[in-house]
């Protein structure tokens, strides 16, 4: 450890050290978003119909279609349309949506309203609640909490997302009547009391996953002779606790919650339809149907982004967990 | 990360908007509120993007110039009156002292550049297509409207009463922003805007200086929710009062929710398989009739379509052309046809070893999820047409795949199968729309002759009809004799007419329903 920080940057030389390993991984994000943005253009493009056939329905005439076509500029060059995208995004001008009249930017923060905050409940609580049953499983590994625990887990996980969100529907709305069922709430309190089902739906979904990873980790970490030290050395089980368990298992822990939250989205689109929620699944699912290429390409952007800020703040805290990491980029930086 | 700025900034700003409503909301807890599940919501609060059940809220704020009613009769709405001083031209007196929400007054000319939304030739309207027929729209008085037609149509003021009044100020102000979540629109109507939220929610409520008195309702939600499952568990757990168009796979769900009442009517829609009859090898009549004869319809009825629908003898509902005191024809016709249509695998056979494919065909069929009885209907469908070597590929696509290949291009493999409803109840239309060559795409029509039949017998009969009036006995024979001449060349097969439904919660009473519900003024006809 010694040999270590004698190897690390120094005071002000460790913040530029910092914003290089930043930028070092923003830079490439940029080729994702082009590569990403250009694949969605092509392929939605490729499919059959266009946003005049919503816009004017099945029975408009040619003309009429045409026109609209003409509106949009949708009888343009691919690559030309996908310029003129480029260059409004890069002075943040997303375009207006073809369906809804307004700049995207409006239906996305609507949507990014509900969906943001579920998402980010949902991973918070089963992050936490998975890394304290891990904590507690492991160290009663092979026990009756440990085989419960896990087989409760398991089961909900393998149930599917929609019939777990439909029998929590059900259940804490139709027989017990206590939250709503559907939609999205009038904002504050009523927002939140329509996010809880939707929520814990995710967590069901998630919890598993996360409790598995943080029991297998921190039981390996439980075993290694450093505990027996620490033990040995007097510490208290909190110094044990977050000085050595979480420290060394903290690492795989950080990345997995990282993928976990990403993984997530997918399952949110689901949840958003079953609880018929105006969040950023069924803003999706709406503008792909309706061919609303400009919202279409603002959603990709926006859920790019957020991957690859997820992505950035995973490393970064695996950075601070683990001072070994910032060696080997020290090393590899030269 | 300018863009994440933005985006967040912009994420803040709804959040902090959500929350004043819910002062607003509060202090209003003990108002008349009405929570309406509607099958369907626009992306805009506006009526060129607006259409059949999707005008349901925007026909309540802005008015039309007559107003639906049960039953199919029009009554003055805007209009106190309307005279038709010959057959191609209608004159509207516009009624007077009547304001807009905002309190300026209406004027002949925000008539007129209602129905322009629609008419105008560079129009983008969904309507478009039926204000084709449509020569000059005037204001020819202080409180008259004129509408001169290029020739006549029965169905015209049906058209007019799905046409919302707004104010041409209030377009000319916010220009292309109107109908958005922050502009909404400007009506007349008995309930105001107070909310909308694209696709998914418009809340309205009381305009207490509407001119036709104090509206039965404070306020009134409207909220469409796509999951079966979701719409179900609403209604059970009493978040909603109302459910309009409950699916018809989902009638015995709904039906056996507490104290839930359910009102039916005859759905004008009428499921039918089509056949490009320009094209082979659908382009020959006799494997037309071998298709028709080899769909066990009452089979489809029954099971398919869960006995929530009846038999169709043809495009248009009988309902539909009994309203000129012609019922005894109407029935021995339908009888007829009905015969004609029967399913008779032998008579199958027969046809098909006459055609030009005595050995059967292969074709690819596509339906939508939008509409799961298109594919209920279709895979029951397959099972009796293989055994005569009609081979039914089913494949289920988005609704703009559909929409491109079965109405925009025709390119299916000369056969389709779609619901078609009639946009009004006027008797010729449906028979009009669907078999008239001048709505076929040949002709430059509209597509919705989805078959691209030509038959000049049939355009002449259907012709002659479109001139009379509405509910001319006349009128209806000709409509009567064009369905069976058509029949004969077996362009569709029709197969059943669908019931719609509506469900009221415990206390309360739909007084008044059917399939036209959203043209009406439909929160009044809801009691309790």
């Amino acid at each position: 450890m010694t040999g270590a920080s004698e190897r690390l940057p120094r005071g002000g030389a460790r913040g530029h050290w910092a914003l290089r390993q930043v930028l070092a991984r923003m830079l490439p994000s940029v080729g994702v978003l082009v590569a990403v943005t250009f694949v969605v253009f092509a392929f939605i493009h490729a499919a059959p119909g266009g946003p005049e056939q919503s816009l004017a329905g099945p029975f408009a005439s040619e003309e009429q279609r045409a026109r609209i076509r003409q509106t949009y500029g949708l009888d343009d060059p691919l690559l030309q349309q996908y310029g003129r995208f480029v260059t409004a995004a890069v002075q943040l001008d997303f375009g207006t949506s073809v369906s809804t009249r307004e700049p995207v930017t409006q239906p996305l923060a609507r949507a990014a309203a509900v969906s943001v905050p579920l998402l980010l409940m949902a991973w918070l609580v089963s992050t936490l609640l998975g890394w304290v049953l891990g904590l507690v499983t492991a160290r009663r590994a092979g026990g009756p909490v440990d085989r419960l625990v896990l087989a409760t887990t398991v089961v909900g996980a393998s149930a599917p997302v929609f019939a777990v969100g439909v029998g929590l529907a059900y259940l804490f709305g139709v027989q017990l009547g206590w939250l709503p069922t559907v939609g999205s709430g009038d904002g504050g309190l009523d927002s939140l009391s329509h996010l809880v089902l939707p929520a814990v739906t995710l967590v069901i979904l998630a919890l598993a996953s996360v409790t598995k990873v943080a029991r297998v980790r921190i039981g390996q970490v439980l075993v290694e002779d450093q505990m027996t030290f620490a033990t040995a050395r007097g510490l208290s089980s909190g110094q044990i606790l977050f000085g050595s368990v979480l420290r060394n298992a903290g690492v795989q822990l950080v990345t997995h919650s990282g993928a976990l939250l990403i993984a997530m989205i997918g399952a949110l689109i689901v949840v958003e339809a079953v609880f018929s929620l105006d969040g950023i699944g069924r803003l999706l699912v709406g503008s792909i149907s309706t061919r609303d290429i400009p919202l279409i390409q603002a959603i990709t952007l926006f859920m790019a982004v957020f991957i690859i800020t997820v992505n950035l703040l995973v490393d970064l805290a695996c950075l601070v967990i683990d001072p070994r990491m910032r060696v080997q980029g020290a090393v590899s930086d030269g | 990360m300018a863009a994440i700025v933005a985006l967040v900034l912009a994420v803040a700003l709804a959040a902090c908007s959500g929350s004043s409503e819910i002062t607003s909301s509060s202090s209003e807890a003990e108002e008349t509120s009405l929570d309406v599940i509607v099958p369907v919501h626009g992306d805009v609060l506006e009526p060129t993007r607006l259409s059949v059940n999707g005008l349901a809220s925007l026909l309540l704020g802005a008015e039309p110039l007559v107003r639906y009613s049960s039953g199919g009769e029009l009554t003055p709405a805007l209009a106190a009156s309307v005279e038709e001083p010959d057959p191609t031209t209608y004159v509207f007196t516009i009624r007077e002292d009547v304001t807009f929400w905002d309190g300026t007054p209406l004027s002949p000319d925000d008539v007129v550049f209602s129905f322009g939304l629609h008419a105008d030739p560079d129009s983008e309207s969904l309507h478009a297509p039926f204000w084709l027929g449509v020569e000059a729209i005037e204001a020819t008085g202080d409180n008259e409207v004129t509408v001169t037609l290029t020739q006549p149509n029965s169905a015209f003021l049906y058209t007019v009463a799905q046409t919302p009044i707004l104010s041409e100020a209030f377009y000319a102000e916010h220009g292309d922003a109107v109908g958005t979540p922050d502009v909404l629109n400007m009506g007349t109507g008995p309930y105001e805007f107070v909310s909308f939220r694209p696709s998914s929610e418009t809340v309205l409520e009381a305009n207490d200086d509407y001119w036709g008195g104090e509206p039965p309702w404070d306020r009134l939600t409207l909220s469409t929710i796509n999951d079966d499952s979701a719409r179900l568990n609403a209604v059970q757990s009493g978040e909603y009062d109302v459910v309009y168009n409950i699916p018809i796979a989902q009638y015995d769900a709904f039906a056996g929710v507490d104290g839930l009442t359910i009102a039916e009517a005859s759905d004008l829609l009428v499921y039918k398989f089509n056949f490009d009859t320009t094209q082979p090898p659908f382009d020959d009549v006799h494997l037309r009739r071998a298709f028709m004869h080899a769909v066990d319809r009452e089979d489809i009825v029954a099971g398919a379509l869960g006995g929530q629908a009846r038999l169709a003898p043809a495009v248009v509902p009988p309902e539909i052309l009994s309203s000129g005191g012609e019922e005894a024809a109407v029935e021995e016709t339908f009888a007829a046809l009905e015969e004609d249509l029967a399913f008779d695998l032998d008579a199958a056979r027969e046809e098909l070893a006459q055609s030009s494919s005595p050995d059967g065909v292969e074709v690819e069929l596509l339906t939508i999820a939008s509409d799961p009885n298109l594919s209920l209907i279709a895979q029951t469908a397959a099972q009796t047409l293989a055994e005569i070597g009609i081979t039914l590929t089913i494949s289920q696509v988005d609704d703009n795949t559909y929409y491109e290949a079965v109405y925009f291009t025709h390119q299916v493999d000369g056969v389709s199968l779609d619901g078609f409803s009639g946009p009004d109840p006027a008797p010729i239309t449906m028979p009009r729309y669907s078999l008239s060559s001048a709505f076929g795409l040949p002709k430059g029509g509209q597509g919705s002759n989805i078959a691209d039949y030509d038959n000049p017998q049939v355009d002449a009969l259907l012709e002659q009809a479109t001139m009379l009036p509405a509910d001319d006995p006349q009128a209806i024979g000709l409509i009567l004799e064009s369905l069976e001449a058509a029949q004969a060349d077996a362009p569709y097969v029709p197969i059943a007419y669908p019931q719609v439904y509506a469900g009221a919660r415990e206390g309360l009473t739909i007084e008044a329903f059917d399939t036209f519900w959203w043209m009406a003024d439909w929160p009044s006809e809801v009691s309790g």
